[in-house]
């Protein structure tokens, strides 16, 4: 098993006073896979840079099994990575591109031709072995550089964006492909990528980034089921904000509309934000909320529905079952299953600013309540 | 005046040499192809034969007429200028090779011929050599004092080649800065470069040094970070990736580089003239000399045709380096 820990300690990078990686602290465990996620120049490519050598941190220190490798250069650190960019080198054709690495450490001819067709059939490209990169399609280019960055049997993979250029089908094909070749070699991965999707499927843990800062790190599961903030909320799955106060047990949203939450939960006065996920809206006419909603859109995704609903200024999306039979001008009551509370300028031991994104509730804690259950519920941090 | 119209018709032989083998044929069989193409594709047609036009009137004829007049034909158009001229060895039948062989038998020509091939071949490849060194380093390690070099590097450029012959030759002639610090280090007349062969070549590097950087930098430029940063992750250090990953994908710039220094170092003559020796000289000023110190224009059109010869050696040399080889960047 080959993989080594990689420690970030309060990383920072800036390009002309800008920081594009602020104060990131991490530590990734050996074997483990990682994703960075995050908004396009949020700093994941930067962090890849650092960890692989290209870019050196203005401040912090990077370590790998507990060395800082800060005077390392590139081809001395035990990474490979695979670039945002195609980067094959176009005068080289594709067995080539992949053995050069192992032709610098001076392997034998056979094990060099034998290890480059077993990585070419891996990425299933065995057949285009004498063929030039530019020959290639996007996707075959991305997958050809896969195999050439594993050739070099790193102890830390760095895969910025490795599937963005290929089909789904070839994409969920080839990240089952990574993600058991990882397990298997236990390669530490850090993984950047756009889709969370796959963010979800691979991940051990994940990293959101926002302009620059870790803004959550955790499983996939407690990503997504208790986002830290609302920006992660929002950007990991899709979710419904509602501004709201507090009133006893009660959150009172716009137009009159009240959604009961646990007791101690909430001080009195409280603005916040609630956040409901459209798969938590629930259609049904018996313990709604006091509210009826107008469906004004029914959409079809394949295997679910998506609805729009309205209740006076409240927008509501709700992912129901393709087989509930609803249609545009229909009147539902909904109740949620599950609802997340974001605090928003309330209690005086917070700044304004910072308390925007300071979620009010643990979000573990808000769990369903039963058949009629409508509430979320957690206590005040 | 004579002295710049031998000159020009030794221009031209090297202009036509060094693009035969590579450019015009495909260009004319493409606009043939418009020409036929309709009619509205007519006046295009007609319009990309008239460079071709343009070059055959105004070097290929004179090419003629002097190919004419090097095998001993002194009438017809070459007749005016054979009046003037001496030591003629005229034609019987159709033609002689006594000029040439005149010449090629004469001992101190042959010392020009490799006095010129030594210029031109030590000069391309010292060039290539420092533009890529100064381009190739600056792009895998940025620094400020390269950067400043490349600039420098390009000075020349806005520097006229006549003022910078003078001024080299007097910056490395006996009495010159380089020679003055030797004297100074107890080192007596060992740095004059003034009036010697080397001298030529350093002067020509000199002065091909600023169009070589600037094609090498646009070269390097073109080259993806991420196809060099892959490199050095693969494990290679910078001069491995400067041989394997970048010299392979700038194979026609460096060609071009090599080349275009190598036509302009056989075809100058300023350089040689000022700061070269007397003999051996290069062939331009052999030329010149020859068609108005010793007024033999037969003889000067064997050397004009010399120098075509050697023009065409450097266009094989051009194409085969720059031979297309399917490469894709980007
Ligand atoms: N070489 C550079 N010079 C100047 N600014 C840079 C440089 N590299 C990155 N940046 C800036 O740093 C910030 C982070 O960039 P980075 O490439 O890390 O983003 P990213 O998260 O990888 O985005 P994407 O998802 O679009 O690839 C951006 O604002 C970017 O403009
Ligand atoms: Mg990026």
């Amino acid at each position: 098993m080959q993989g080594s820990e990689l420690v970030l300690e309060q990383v920072t990078k800036s390009f002309s006073g800008a920081p594009a990686v602020d104060a990131v602290s991490l530590t990734v465990r050996p074997h483990e896979f990682l994703t960075l996620l995050g908004p396009s120049g949020s700093g994941k490519t930067t962090i890849l840079r650092m960890v692989g050598g290209f870019l050196s941190p203005d401040t912090g220190r990077i370590l790998i099994d507990g060395v800082d490798v800060s005077g390392v250069p590139v081809e001395r650190r035990p990474t490979a990575m695979l670039f945002q960019q195609l980067s094959l080198w176009p005068h080289l054709n594709v067995s080539r591109n992949v053995s050069f690495g192992l032709e610098l450490r001076h392997r034998p001819k056979q094990e060099i031709a034998r290890r480059v067709h077993e990585l070419l059939s891996v990425v299933g490209l065995a057949e285009l072995g004498s063929r030039l990169p530019a020959q290639l399609s996007g996707g075959q280019q991305q997958r050809v550089a896969l195999a050439r960055a594993l050739a070099l049997e790193p102890r830390i993979l760095l895969l910025d964006e490795p599937f963005s250029a290929l089909d789904t089908k070839l994409r969920v094909e080839l990240r089952t492909f990574v993600r058991s070749l990882q397990r298997e070699v236990g390669t530490t991965t850090l993984l950047v990528t756009h889709d969370q999707e796959e963010a979800l499927e691979l991940s051990d843990r994940i990293v959101v980034m926002r302009d620059g800062h870790v803004e959550q790190v955790g499983s996939p599961t407690d990503i997504y089921e208790t986002p830290a903030t609302t920006f992660v909320a929002e950007f990991l799955g899709a979710m419904n904000f509602f501004t709201g106060a507090a009133s006893g047990q009660q959150v009172r949203l716009a137009g009159d509309v009240a959604v009961p939450v646990d007791e101690g939960v909430l001080a009195a006065g409280d603005r916040l934000e609630m956040g409901v996920r459209p798969e938590d809206v629930v259609l049904d006419a018996d313990a709604g909320l006091p509210a009826r909603f107008t469906v004004e859109e029914v959409t079809s995704k394949g295997h679910f529905r998506a609805l729009r609903l309205r209740c006076g200024a409240l927008d509501l999306r709700a992912f129901v079952d393709k087989g509930v039979v609803v249609a545009p001008g229909d009147d539902v009551a909904v109740r949620f299953r599950k609802v997340h509370l974001f605090g928003s300028g309330g209690g005086g031991q917070v700044a304004p600013e910072a308390a925007a994104e300071r979620p009010v509730a643990a979000p573990s804690a808000m769990a369903v309540r039963g058949a009629s259950g409508t509430s979320g519920s957690g206590s005040r941090p | 005046m004579s002295e710049t119209s031998v000159s020009t018709e030794v221009a031209e032989a090297v202009v036509g040499g060094a693009g035969a083998p590579g450019a015009p044929a495909p260009r004319a069989r493409r606009s043939r192809r418009s020409a036929e193409g309709g009619s509205r594709g007519g006046l295009a047609g007609l319009l990309g034969y008239l460079p071709v036009a343009f070059l055959l009137v105004f070097g290929g004829i004179p090419i003629v007429f002097s190919l004419l007049l090097m095998f001993g034909h002194l009438g017809g158009p070459n007749a005016a200028i054979s009046e003037l001229g001496q030591g003629e060895i005229p034609a019987h039948g159709i033609g002689t090779l006594g000029a040439i062989t005149q010449l090629f038998e004469n001992a101190s020509y042959r010392q020009d011929i490799f006095a010129t091939v030594m210029v031109f071949v030590v000069t391309a490849a010292v060039v290539l050599a420092i533009a890529a060194l100064l381009t190739f380093w600056h792009r895998l390690r940025p620094s400020k004092p390269l950067a400043v070099l490349q600039f420098l590097a390009v000075i020349p450029l806005f520097i006229p080649v006549v003022i910078a012959s003078f001024s080299l030759w007097t910056f490395w002639g006996d009495r010159g800065f380089t020679n003055s610090l030797a004297q100074l280090a107890g080192w007596s007349n060992g740095l004059i470069f003034s009036g010697r062969i080397q001298g030529v070549i350093l002067a020509e590097t000199w002065v091909s040094l600023p169009f070589a950087v600037l094609l090498l930098r646009a070269g390097v430029a073109s080259l993806g970070d991420s196809s060099l940063d892959a490199g050095r992750d693969a494990g290679a250090r910078p001069f491995t990736i400067a041989r394997r990953i970048m010299l392979p994908q700038l194979r026609r710039e460096c060609t071009v580089v090599f080349c275009f220094t190598a036509v302009g170092a056989l075809g100058s003559f300023t350089v040689p003239y000022i700061v070269g020796p007397s003999s051996p000289v290069m062939l331009g000023v052999d030329a010149v000399n020859t068609y108005t110190a010793y007024n033999q224009p037969q003889q000067a059109a064997v050397i004009g045709f010399t120098i075509f010869v050697l023009a065409a050696l450097i266009g094989c040399v051009y194409a085969l380096g720059s031979r297309s080889r399917r490469v894709g960047r980007g």
